[in-house]
């Protein structure tokens, strides 16, 4: 049980931080680096006050790290991971929403809810 | 093919003209002046930020109703992404209406139904919001939100450069710690006025200011106090002159005022006021308070007729000593040798 625990920390790390380069060169394309790292930030600001690891996410305009947030994170339980990652995503979503109602999402639907589904299996595994 | 070339066509003169564009008004109507020819919507808008204020650009043909709208979605746009708390019924953003010369916008008369709307961020900083606006729903799709953020940071892009540029003209002309001008400036249009004046035999008053025992001030309260006084004085020159005069920094605690088409009578009267406001109103530094007073010479054309502005700066100075050396605190003018009028001013 003991062993199971981190290696499902980095799974689930490694299965969101392939879910944001996923976004990262999506939205890049359609928006800049340079915006979308700025909402990047910003969502996470936001987002850290409920789960302060969020803030070991590393953003540049070259793209996301989850690396340091591995390292950290490795005690952390999956849940919390999970519903960290996730409230990521979904202020990420509604950042979107604001710059460009639905046109970015519209892009995104299909890359994200597929890697979603796979966290929470792997959180009722 | 050709309606993409077409649209590369449009979005590359685009960025052409922003990129041409050296201020703020330019940049925003460069680019309204052509958007309609790459989307299909109803107004542009550019939301800005300067601290407190707001203010929204849009086409001069928008409808009042149109342009709240507009306004509505922008703000919005902007509390979310500066986190602040501006809502559309609370901020009532100051409206600079232009004419973009659109083939389609603000023709609507119905609701909108789909915008976007882009920060432009400086360093982490938003200054604004640009959007689109639209009457149909789902307006906009993934091409035209590449078309747009690219001519978004064009946009942002020009304007830091604007800012930059402009910041840059405020460091060639204006002392950095009076906020007055500076003796480069001084030099540049003192030539100006002293051309017009010997060319048209109209007059023209300088008057030459200077803080009475400014070393001891520095002295005794120490440089910080030093430059605050120079920061007080230079205030009340502003106060005590109209809109068109020109004041100065020359340099240390001296300052130059230019007053064009002003006898010395005039230019003695302002003098006056100069000294009687500076003596009027000392420096508080916390609970103490620092007396001021100024010695001013004037010298004007036609009074005399010196031959460049540098023997006009000369004759204010000779003044001016002579101002110091009758004890401070007064005003002196400069009249030429033999003239029949009486060399000084004692108007305490």
């Amino acid at each position: 049980m003991g062993r199971e625990k981190p290696n499902t920390n980095l799974e689930l790390i490694d299965l969101y931080s392939s879910l944001l380069s996923e976004i990262w060169a999506k939205v890049s394309e359609l928006i800049g680096e340079g915006l979308l790292a700025f909402l990047i930030r910003l969502t996470i600001d936001r987002t850290s006050d409920k789960f302060p690891m969020l803030r070991e996410i590393r953003v540049s305009e070259a793209g996301v790290s989850l690396e340091t947030m591995k390292k950290q994170c490795r005690d952390a339980s999956p849940e919390d991971i999970h519903r960290a990652c996730q409230g990521l995503v979904k202020d990420l979503f509604n950042a979107f929403t604001a710059i460009a109602e639905n046109v970015i999402n519209r892009e995104l639907f299909s890359t994200v809810l597929p890697k979603l589904r796979e966290a929470e299996k792997m959180i009722s595994r | 093919m050709r309606i993409i070339f077409k649209n590369l066509n449009t979005l590359w003169s685009i960025i052409n003209a922003i990129n041409a564009s050296a201020d703020l008004a330019t940049i925003i109507e460069a680019t309204g002046c052509r958007l309609s020819h790459l989307f299909d919507i109803v107004a542009f808008s550019t939301l800005l930020k300067e601290g407190l204020n707001l203010s929204i650009y849009c086409d001069d043909s928008s409808s009042p109703l149109l342009v709240e709208e507009v306004a509505r979605n922008t703000i919005k746009t902007l509390a979310f992404l500066t986190g602040e708390r501006l809502t559309p019924e609370g901020v009532r953003p100051h409206v600079e209406r232009m004419r973009f010369e659109s083939r389609w916008m603000g023709t609507s008369d119905g609701r909108l139904k789909s915008h976007m709307s882009l920060p432009m961020v400086n360093e982490g900083k938003v200054l604004g919001v640009t959007s689109l606006h639209s009457d149909h729903r789902d307006a906009f799709d993934a091409q035209a939100l590449q078309f747009f953020s690219l001519i978004t940071y064009q946009m942002a892009s020009a304007m830091r450069h604007s800012q930059v540029l402009s910041s840059m003209k405020d460091m060639a002309i204006y002392d950095t710690l009076t906020h007055l001008y500076n003796r480069r400036y001084l030099d540049q249009v003192l030539q100006v006025e002293f051309e017009n004046s010997t060319l048209k035999r109209q007059p023209l008053s300088i008057i030459m200011v200077d803080i009475d025992h400014f070393k001891a001030i520095n002295d005794q309260y120490g440089h910080d106090e030093g430059d605050r006084a120079l920061v007080h004085v230079a205030s009340l020159l502003k106060g005590s002159l109209r809109k068109h005069d020109i004041v100065a920094r020359f340099g240390g605690e001296e300052f130059v005022v230019v007053i064009p088409k002003m006898t010395m009578r005039g230019a003695v009267v302002i003098a006056e006021r100069i000294r009687r406001s500076v003596e009027g109103a000392p420096l508080s530094t916390g609970e103490r308070k620092i007396h001021l007073t100024v010695s001013l010479g004037v010298a004007s054309i036609p009074a005399i007729w010196p031959e460049s502005k540098e023997e006009l700066i000369k004759c204010a100075d000779t003044a001016l000593y002579e101002a110091k050396g009758k004890g401070r605190n007064r005003v002196c003018f400069y009249v030429a040798p033999n003239t029949p009028i009486e060399n000084e001013l004692l108007l305490r």
